[in-house]
């Protein structure tokens, strides 16, 4: 029987175990060589390929519960909106691992991906990129640095899925451990809330909890299919999490 | 065939069209496109060949065992053993990089030698009254500063007062939580959730037990609590009394559910619940401390403290812990003394050790404890805390720069102790600061031949096992032929944990809670507005600054001069989402950005304990070394 090759790379995040540390947002910067804020950037400009939102419950004190979310991209299975805006060819959906790559080299920065997705999950480098003297040695081999004037994003961490082909096939294998293409947000979280896997494995762990009844998409009337599954026992995280990201104030076009 | 001019304009002008459609152009805006991403300007991350190294995280008392991917020596990436890392552990090989680093020794701004720097102190020293401020206790560099000051003439060893581990303090020593046994926590504003003890041993044992936690705050513990019970700012020890009372203590007649309730604003039925799952569902166990914002008070921490007494707690979920074997030469030490048991005025040398980042006190506080004309020595890496107030700074070490040890943290029911390796040079005017605490005794010797010394200490008992974080295998210490092999074994990473613990209850007998005390202050804290000030675990200490992350792009925590409010409070204030406000109390003033924010109780101004704000300076520090609560008034700025 020949080897499985190609896999739908997803994630099931279970909100209520989020603490709201921010340990993923620091892991995937470090990871994928984003630099840290330049004076002048605010939450509308910064670059976080992931973000924890916090949301609440709505009521007055002391009902008032709140819960924090980490959103990036969703990578959008089906009608891809920041595939089909690209006029550059920038965007592409990898057909063996479902995982839609951002490719900054042919990014011009015309900002229609950002103006597209409905997630704001995207991305502009206002600045280029500047480390404080010294950090630079501090950087990930395997992850480029991009310049000002490009769109990115989330692309479950690249680096680390070439990393684990290149061990297998060093083994002489053709699939991947899936020990070994773990995100760094996955790897980074204390509180174990990410879960990251081949969808198409109806075994693995994130397919059972991407199936479980608690589970959600975040706009799903979309249809965009969404390989980011939330899950809450809390009835009003799903409601909160919509209008959160609906109403995001990220700068998406605007200089 | 003649040539004429309009025939080579025509061709010109086809071939310019022509060219559109072939692939040139677009394969020269691709190449564009590339080389435009290629300036010299550019970082180039470093190449070479990749390793992975073993350390343990140094940044707070967690001691969370570190995965370093490295480039060549360098560490490029950090990971958990076994487990995540909280983001400024993550980001802990930058900070070698921290661009507000001390780079030399200098005496009030001014460069000096570190030989001048260690006359001055020396000299000073001699005149008695020498203090040192340990921001991190129960290390082998603790042990250096008790022995020196045992020897000093009215020599002070003080510890912060804000400790995680103050309820066991409070219970007098010597113990250790055993949240594994707990089936009920009830959190006096300890952040177990946020950061606290160990987060792995924390968020395994999270599942077996009820957490009830009692804070004004809705912090992020309270959000994820199955129980939150939203006490009046400084009024938690009467609520503490109300569960007492109704456990069986005599010392809390008064405080019935009722009373209580009129006190905290917690509602009479919610405490009997609570008192109730305390007696009945299983072990419980009650956390005072931790809290990085300020600690509570004696009588305040007695109370908590008091209930783990009346709980059945100890022996169970608070369980004797055995001390970590100390080297021969440390048998006289200098005990703890406790902030406020310091006379104002009282201390002529202030020596701080700000390497090891702790919970801050305000600097008003300290200032207040020193003799006129007294001499401060900050060992630190940045002027961001107490250095900036300092007659002499001294370059430090920072995490991964040298060895250091790391001491079992306040949740670990037995012994443990490993060591962080320096993994990368220290610049070179750096001195660690139990070394030049070393100098300025002339006692000779470094903290790498105690930490050596330590490590054959520990080899002699013969007990326990060691743990290797690469591959998780346990070593019987029995099994490890000499001193040296375990000192190998902790360079590559692992952590030597003492065999078991006794199940034996230590039989403490508790002091009389001073419930008049409590009632007197309780009552005086119905303020008409309320400062409380909060923070996060290891943030009063350099960070890297890819946290910008976390404050400045995402807002995910409160940003310098930020001030949550809630929204009724502060219509009543006439003061806008965003808007600027200024918050005074009997201490000070400071402009603030409101953020609105319906999780606050009415009446309370929470704002964010992080360098550079001064909120904890504007915060009224009580007589008794208290800070969690002040009264304030706002306006609109």
């Amino acid at each position: 029987m020949a080897a499985k090759t190609k896999a739908r790379y997803g994630m099931s995040i279970d909100v209520d175990r989020c603490t709201g540390c921010g340990a993923c947002m620091v892991a995937c910067a470090v990871e994928n060589n984003i630099p840290p804020a330049p004076e002048g950037a605010t939450d509308r400009k910064g670059i976080t390929w992931i973000r924890v939102y916090k949301i609440d419950n709505g009521l007055p004190f002391p009902q008032n519960r709140s819960a924090w979310v980490p959103v990036l991209c969703q990578q959008c299975g089906e009608h891809t909106p920041c595939v089909s805006v690209c006029p550059q060819n920038a965007v592409e959906v990898d057909k063996t691992t479902g995982v839609v790559g951002q490719i900054p080299e042919r990014c011009l920065g015309c900002r229609y991906c950002m103006a597209a997705c409905p997630y704001q999950a995207r991305y502009f480098n206002w600045w280029d990129p500047v480390w404080p003297a010294g950090m630079e040695k501090t950087l990930n081999p395997t992850v480029s640095p991009r310049m000002r004037g490009v769109v990115e994003k989330c692309n479950f961490c690249h680096g680390r899925l070439h990393e684990a082909r290149a061990k297998a096939a060093a083994a002489g294998r053709r699939e991947i451990d899936p020990a070994d293409y773990v995100p760094a947000c996955v790897e980074a979280c204390p509180a174990q809330a990410i879960t990251f896997g081949d969808l198409d494995d109806r075994n693995s762990q994130v397919a059972r909890e991407s199936r479980e009844g608690s589970a959600f998409h975040l706009l799903e009337r979309l249809h965009t299919g969404p390989k980011i599954t939330y899950r809450s026992g809390r009835p009003w995280v799903h409601d909160a999490l919509e209008i959160k990201v609906a109403n995001n104030k990220k700068e998406p076009v605007r200089g | 065939m003649k040539l004429a001019r309009r025939d080579l304009l025509k061709l010109a002008g086809g071939a310019a069209l022509g060219t559109f459609f072939t692939p040139a152009p677009w394969k020269a805006l691709d190449d564009v496109s590339i080389w435009t991403q290629n300036w010299s300007w550019m970082p180039v991350p470093p190449r070479g060949e990749a390793t992975t190294r073993f350390t343990t995280c140094t940044l707070c008392p967690a001691g969370c065992p570190v995965r370093a991917r490295c480039i060549g020596k360098q560490p490029v990436s950090l990971a958990g053993v076994g487990g995540g890392l909280c983001p400024a552990g993550l980001a802990g090989h930058h900070l070698p990089h921290y661009p507000g680093r001390v780079r030399g020794a200098s005496h009030r701004g001014t460069r000096c030698t570190m030989d001048a720097a260690v006359a001055a102190v020396r000299e000073v020293a001699k005149g008695g009254r020498v203090a040192i401020l340990d921001q991190r206790p129960g290390r082998t560099a603790s042990l250096v500063y008790r022995r020196w000051l045992a020897g000093q003439e009215g020599g002070l060893y003080l510890t912060p007062p804000a400790r995680e581990d103050a309820t066991l303090v409070a219970l007098g020593g010597g113990l250790a939580f055993n949240l594994d046994e707990a089936r009920t926590v009830v959190s006096f504003g300890a952040p177990l959730m946020e950061g606290w003890g160990s987060m792995a041993r924390v968020l395994e044992s999270r599942p077996k037990f009820h957490l009830v936690q009692i804070e004004a705050r809705q912090s992020r513990t309270a959000s994820m609590a199955d129980t939150w019970l939203p006490a009046k700012p400084g009024t938690e020890a009467a609520l503490a009394l109300g569960l007492a009372h109704l456990l069986g203590s005599q010392d809390a007649g008064r405080f019935t559910p009722e009373y209580v309730e009129r006190i905290t604003g917690v509602p009479a039925a919610q405490v009997r619940q609570v008192a109730r799952r305390m007696k009945d569902a299983g072990p419980a166990v009650v956390i005072g401390g931790g809290d990085p914002a300020g600690p509570f008070n004696r009588e305040e921490e007695q109370a908590i403290a008091g209930l783990n007494l009346l709980a059945g707690a100890m022996g169970r979920t608070i369980v004797p812990r055995a001390e970590v074997p100390v080297p021969a030469g440390f048998d006289k030490l200098a005990a703890e003394t406790a902030l406020d048991d310091v006379p104002d005025g009282g201390i002529r040398l202030l020596i701080i050790d700000e390497a090891a980042s702790g919970n801050p006190v305000p600097w008003s506080y300290l200032k207040r404890k020193l003799a006129p004309g007294a001499m401060v020595a900050a060992a630190a890496c940045s002027l961001d805390g107490y250095a900036s107030h300092a007659d002499y700074v001294l370059p430090a070490p920072v995490y991964m720069e040298t060895a250091q040890d790391v001491p079992a943290a306040c949740d670990s029911p037995a012994a443990t102790f490993s060591m962080a390796p320096g993994l990368l040079a220290p610049p070179e005017e750096t001195i660690e600061p139990a070394d030049f605490v070393l100098r300025v005794a002339g006692e000779g010797g470094t903290l790498a031949e105690l930490l050596k010394a330590r490590v054959e200490a520990i080899h002699k008992t013969r007990r326990g096992s060691v743990v290797t974080y690469a591959d998780g295998t346990a070593t019987p210490l029995a099994e490890m032929a000499s001193a040296d092999d375990l000192a190998k074994a902790f360079k590559a990473g692992a952590r030597w944990t003492d065999a078991g613990t006794s199940s034996e209850a230590p039989g403490i007998a508790f002091a009389a809670v001073d419930a008049a005390a409590i009632e007197r202050r309780a009552a005086s804290a119905q303020f008409p507005l309320a400062l409380v000030p909060f923070g996060w675990r290891g943030a009063a200490g350099p960070v890297s600054p890819i946290f910008s992350k976390l404050y400045q792009e995402s807002r995910v925590r409160s940003s310098e001069g930020e001030a949550r409010l809630n929204p009724a409070t502060a219509r009543e204030y006439g003061i806008l989402d965003g808007g600027l406000m200024v918050v005074e109390t009997s201490c000070g003033s400071q402009a603030m950005t409101a953020c609105l924010d319906e999780g606050v109780m009415p009446g309370v101004i929470e704002a964010a304990i992080e360098p550079g704000t001064g909120v904890l300076e504007i915060c009224d520090v009580e007589d008794w070394c208290g800070w969690r609560t002040a009264p304030a008034r706002m306006r609109r700025a």
